[in-house]
């Protein structure tokens, strides 16, 4: 029977020591994912370098990978349209996020 | 009797009312405060061990990048020392020569690789003491000097170690070297830190600690991702001073005017315009400051009138601030502890034009790794900026322009 029937206490001794655990087990729990929540979300961002090339004299303009040696002003070579000067006019990053929950 | 099922209960509820009671105890005793300590220490100890490879890491990269470019520009493995480079003009004084030539002769290991972590080991702990400021008459010029001898004292070094490289592959070695020494301080004064902090029970300076470390260990992983970026070349989010200058000048032929440091000569608006930047592409910020006060004064004997100084600078931007917003305002705007800023402000003042600051937000991280592609696409607009200030100057004024900023990746 879950009530006490001796008069000591509201509650059987089998009781409150059930009581005793849930409450235990219910504290580590919110405890627990308390911490879980509380840890920043992790977004892998990933940033993929470009350079980008015009021409002096028309104005074409590619886009392709960075690679070793680019540098802005540097010139690389002749425009496919019009023969004129292919430049690295710009190198930057751009983003490409990856979502890790 | 007590049955079974209630025994087990009863020692249950025992054994719980024991724990708080000792929970309850431990509170009192100031337990609670040590335990607190133990957790704040293990936390520190576990980023410590984090903060320290990190800086063996970049140790390892410079060094690998140095023995790297030694091979490139055809150096043996025998180093400075080997026969063949015996005799060879390479900027060291007889004294070396001879100290060197001693070595091989006595049957020594020739120098090369182990020269070289010998090196980047002594440049690791370089240190530099600030001048003394109770006292600050001629502080510029005190630092300055510190700063100047600090700065050949490294390209000696690397110039040592590599003779037959570029300018532009010494500077990737010098800004990695920089770098290394950074993270190796942060690594050292964590570890002080929390050693003193457990030495002298000083909590509260294990509580400081632990609360820095998200900062701390932040900044330090942006480094280390910035070694790779200065190692490829690519051009980071401080350039956009230089990019800017770049695409002011036009392609104009670029002049050497003081050391590391680039003026073109273009017009702005159909004003006649003096355009400073760092020489590039190399890892390099020039000194500007000097650039700026050898203008003004060329600039007055020649009788030239001045109409107003420009400084295009990166800025951190506050938390929620968006990336890319040009702003502008006065002054120098420039990140240098004192001697080039006041030296650009000191020729606005002598010259008595008006010295204005035209910046780009971004966050640290964005200023020291690759340019973001929001940065980038702001050359135009701060170009529109610069162009309406100096379109209220009479067309017979002179202006002078500098991107300040790291110059590398951008010619």
């Amino acid at each position: 029977m879950p009530f006490n029937t001796d008069g000591l206490g509201f509650l059987s001794p089998q009781l409150q020591g059930l009581i005793t655990l849930v409450m235990l087990a219910a504290t580590l729990t919110l405890f627990y994912y308390i911490m879980i929540k509380t840890q920043p979300k992790k977004s892998e961002e990933r940033y993929v370098t470009r350079t980008i090339v015009k021409c002096l004299k028309c104005g074409y303009e590619e886009k392709r990978d960075f690679k070793e040696g680019d540098f802005v002003g540097k010139i690389e070579g002749n425009c496919p349209k019009d023969d004129g000067t292919l430049v690295i006019r710009l190198i930057y990053s751009e983003k490409v996020v990856e979502q890790k929950s | 009797m007590p049955t079974d099922g209630s025994s087990v209960t009863d020692w249950i509820t025992a054994i719980s009312q024991l724990v708080f009671m000792i929970i309850f105890l431990m509170l009192f005793l100031g337990f609670n405060q040590r335990f607190q300590v133990f957790i704040w220490s293990r936390n520190i100890k576990a980023r410590l061990g984090v903060l320290e490879n990190l800086a063996r890491e970049s140790r390892v990269k410079t060094i690998e990048k140095i023995r790297s470019l030694r091979v490139h520009a055809g150096k043996n493995s025998g180093g400075v020392s080997s026969p063949e480079n015996r005799g060879k003009t390479s900027g060291e004084t007889r004294e070396e020569k001879i100290g060197k030539h001693e070595k091989i002769s006595a049957g020594k290991e020739p120098e090369g690789n182990s020269e070289v972590e010998r090196v980047v080991d002594e440049l690791i702990d370089y240190f530099v003491i600030t001048p003394v400021d109770i006292e600050p008459t001629d502080i510029i010029r005190r630092m300055d000097t510190l700063f100047k001898t600090r700065e050949e004292r490294f390209e000696g070094i690397i110039k040592t170690l590599l003779p037959n490289n570029s300018p532009y592959e010494r500077s990737l070695v010098e800004t990695a070297l920089e770098i290394s020494i950074a993270l190796n301080f942060v690594y050292k004064i964590v570890r002080h830190l929390l050693l003193t902090g457990q030495k002298m029970n000083n909590w509260i300076l294990i509580m400081q600690l632990e609360m820095m470390m998200p900062l701390i260990m932040r900044q330090a992983t942006t480094y280390r991702k910035a070694l790779d970026v200065f190692l490829s070349g690519k051009p980071i989010g401080d350039g956009i001073g230089p990019l800017v200058a770049h695409y002011l000048a036009k392609g104009a032929t670029p002049r050497e005017i003081v050391k590391d440091t680039v003026v073109y000569e273009t017009k702005v608006e159909g004003r006649k315009a003096y355009i400073i930047k760092a020489r590039g592409p190399e890892s390099n910020v020039g000194h500007p400051g000097k650039a700026v006060e050898a203008l003004v004064r060329n600039a007055r004997e020649n009788g030239e009138k001045i109409g107003m100084i420009i400084t295009v600078d990166a800025a951190l931007k506050l938390e929620g601030e968006k990336t890319g917003v040009v702003a502008e305002g006065v002054g120098a705007a420039i990140g240098d502890p004192g001697p080039e800023k006041i030296r650009i402000e000191r020729a606005a003042a002598d010259a008595g034009v008006p010295l204005h600051a035209i910046v780009i937000k971004m966050s640290m991280e964005e200023a020291i790794l690759e340019m973001r592609k929001e940065i980038a696409e702001q050359v135009e607009r701060v170009i529109e900026r610069i162009k309406d200030l100096v379109r209220t100057l009479p067309e017979d004024r002179v202006v002078i322009i500098s991107g300040i900023g790291n110059t590398l990746g951008i010619a």
